[in-house]
């Protein structure tokens, strides 16, 4: 965590490649189910669905959780319908036939965890959602100022206390006379 | 083509380019600064935000499976986006050996020496160690548990006036409290005549028959050359190594060290539930670096601790956090997730220590030209850095605190298997030696062989510093600006036939 961190190390600036790696091509050229090439609010309900399971108690309010998903600044979103379709067909397989986003939290997790256990190419898809999905919540990347309440990360600086009242208190000997070792 | 004639071309505008620019236009030469990044008006152009296409934009990297270098490309290099950390390295720095026994640093060279360019980079930046007042929350928390232990812990010094602690220094001060480049040595340079041009990409050098330099660039879509009988180079350990390996060919005695001797500072993270009885921190408000440094293990270790904050993006985009023992599936995203990251703000603590690790990293051009980064973790560098992680989970477990485990993720989110170490303090790539077969500048900040080519940023600097680099590189390119200063003055007086 340095600044740059960790900043820098900040190896969080690698945000916006977050699913660059996800991008196999038999992924591209394998077929799925027409309904989620041409129903973007079906891809988008099922892709709520995920988003819900990956940060459970986050309350989107009016925001769409799957944006990011969607987005098509970012590579993932040219393979969210295929994404949605695999959710689609294991949560049928697993659950009688039924759709993702009709799964409890519970079955839900099941299915997220049994795509992170599938093949490499799947396992890479199935984390660059969660990873894709944590960094916008957490982050609030589409909002500065509203930022994620979850967290009670607030945007941009709104005031208040920055440090405590008896600082002195917690300080121990110091070694230097001003900050700067010999 | 267009050519673009100068007595003094420098490359980059970062710590290394802005003190010769400053003084070299004082003492009347035309400089003409270029920097690839875009131009940033300090007063407009910041903001506190955690979206990933403004940080992009001003923010780069380079990893390898083992090391991971964050740099900027803006004009004012990494000062826009630093945490105006501002520190002096300490004397046991200088007397750094390499594996034979050699000393790191050129003869002559030492915090004695730098002192009194520490003391103009420390002014120009109004450099002031701050009030205990105005420590984060996270700073005295951290300051409380070193003291429980009977350590010693510092108030640090920054680069700044007027902070009100907004917590977003490394997305750039909106406030134009921290002191970057921007409010000073830029300005006062452009005062004194110098020129900045941006989105100038240096692509190549060669020196002509008539002894000056040739610097082919890229301006948008158009290639641009500047000639200058100076030439400086400050685009940081990354750019310039880059822009002299793809020289190699037109600059055939610059030896075999470009590129090579990378030092890293040695970061080691570690972080904790706080116990019960510590009051919170607080991740996301006050300065970024939160104000304390503790130098007890300094001799003993060769590593300063402090505590360190991260904005969400940081916490989420670069590391995946588990609370160490937690039997809950999963672990890394759902229901334990949300919980633990709803501690990250009051209840999380992480520490961060900075060591004296050796310039064992590299980079060479890839296929394509772009710089492809490589350490090699030795048994020596693997001690260091289990030592390191031990020393810094046992000060948090000895205050009571429950470990969480920080496992780095790639840019697709994957952990990475081999523990490795992340910094934007990465120095040396050109280093500084008392002769050529040990670097490539000599303490002069003169490139062996090839006079009036200077290399004045991050990458002449030998060592690792254990602090923060930026005072470092600032104080040591004022050093080498009034070399040039001394041994030009008769180029600002000159005609321009004489030139």
């Amino acid at each position: 965590m340095d600044r740059r961190q960790v900043v820098r190390s900040l190896a969080w600036i690698l945000a916006a490649a977050a699913t660059e790696a996800c991008t196999p091509l038999r992924i591209v050229t394998r077929s799925f189910p027409a309904e989620f090439k041409h129903d973007p609010d079906l891809v988008a309900q099922t892709l709520r669905a995920f988003t819900a399971a990956v940060i459970p108690a986050f309350d989107p309010g009016t925001t769409d959780p799957a944006r990011a998903l969607l987005d098509r600044r970012y590579p993932f979103a040219k393979y969210a319908p295929f994404f949605a379709s695999d959710l689609s067909r294991r949560a049928a397989q697993r659950f009688a036939g039924s759709s993702f986003a009709s799964l409890d939290l519970a079955q839900r997790t099941a299915v997220i965890m049994e795509g992170l256990e599938g093949d490499a190419t799947t396992c890479k898809l199935y984390r660059g959602a969660i990873f894709l999905t944590q960094v916008a919540i957490y982050a609030g990347i589409y909002d500065g100022d509203a930022g994620c309440s979850l967290i009670e990360f607030h945007g941009r600086y709104r005031g208040g206390e920055v440090s405590y009242a008896d600082p002195e208190s917690f300080l121990p000997q110091s070694l230097t006379a001003q900050g700067n070792a010999a | 083509m267009t050519t673009r004639e100068t007595d003094v071309l420098i490359i980059g505008t970062g710590f290394g380019a802005a003190a010769p620019a400053l003084r070299l236009a004082q003492a009347g030469l035309q400089v003409t600064m270029i920097e690839k990044g875009p131009r940033i008006d300090p007063f407009k152009d910041f903001r506190q935000t955690s979206d990933p296409e403004y940080i992009l934009k001003y923010l780069k990297g380079i990893s390898s499976d083992r090391l991971s270098l964050t740099y900027a490309e803006a004009m004012g290099g990494g000062s826009g986006f630093y945490e105006m950390v501002s520190l002096r390295a300490p004397s046991i720095v200088f007397r750094q050996l390499d594996e034979t026994g050699r000393r790191l640093w050129p003869a002559g060279i030492d915090r004695v020496t730098l002192d009194p360019y520490y003391d103009i980079a420390e002014q120009m930046l109004h450099v002031h160690q701050i009030p205990v007042e105005l420590v984060p929350k996270t700073g005295l928390v951290f300051a409380m548990m070193m003291k429980r232990l009977g350590y010693s812990c510092d108030r640090a010094r920054y680069a700044e006036r007027g902070c009100i602690g907004s917590g977003f220094c490394v997305t750039g001060c909106i406030y134009a409290a921290k002191q970057s480049l921007l409010l000073n040595y830029l300005p006062q340079a452009v005062t004194a005549g110098a020129t900045i041009e941006t989105g100038v990409a240096a692509l190549r050098i060669a020196r002509r028959p008539d002894n000056r330099y040739e610097v082919r660039c890229r301006q948008g879509g158009e290639l641009v050359t500047y000639r200058s009988r100076i030439l400086i180079l400050g685009g940081g350990t990354i750019g310039t190594a880059k822009l002299l390996l793809a020289s190699g060919d037109a600059m055939p005695f610059l030896g075999a060290h470009v590129g090579r001797n990378i030092a890293f500072n040695g970061s080691v993270k570690a972080a904790a539930l706080l116990a019960d009885d510590l009051p919170d921190g607080d991740m996301f408000t006050g300065r970024t670096h939160p104000g304390m440094i503790s130098y007890q293990f300094l001799e003993s270790h060769g590593i300063t601790i402090s505590a360190a904050k991260a904005m969400p993006l940081q916490l989420v985009a670069g590391l995946r956090l588990r609370v160490q023992g937690e039997s809950r599936r999963p672990d890394w995203w759902g229901a334990a997730n949300v919980e633990l990251m709803q501690k990250c703000r009051h209840r999380l603590i992480a520490l961060y220590s900075m060591g004296l690790t050796p310039p064992a990293a590299s980079i060479a051009l890839g296929p394509d030209g772009e710089p492809v980064l490589d350490l090699q973790i030795n048994g020596a560098l693997a001690d260091y850095r289990e030592r390191t992680e031990n020393l810094l989970h046992s000060i948090l477990l000895r205050n009571g605190c429950r470990l969480v485990d920080v496992e780095f993720v790639d840019r697709t989110g994957a952990p990475r298997e081999q523990p490795g170490f992340s910094t934007a303090h990465q120095v040396g790539s050109c280093r500084m030696a008392d002769s050529k077969s040990h670097g490539v500048v000599n303490a002069a900040g003169e490139v062996f062989d090839y006079p009036g080519l200077y290399i004045t940023d991050g990458s002449a600097i030998p060592s690792s510093l254990a602090v923060n680099t930026s005072l470092t590189i600032l104080a040591n390119a004022e050093r080498i600006a009034a070399g040039i200063v001394a041994a030009h003055a008769n180029l600002a007086n000159a005609t321009p036939a004489e030139k």
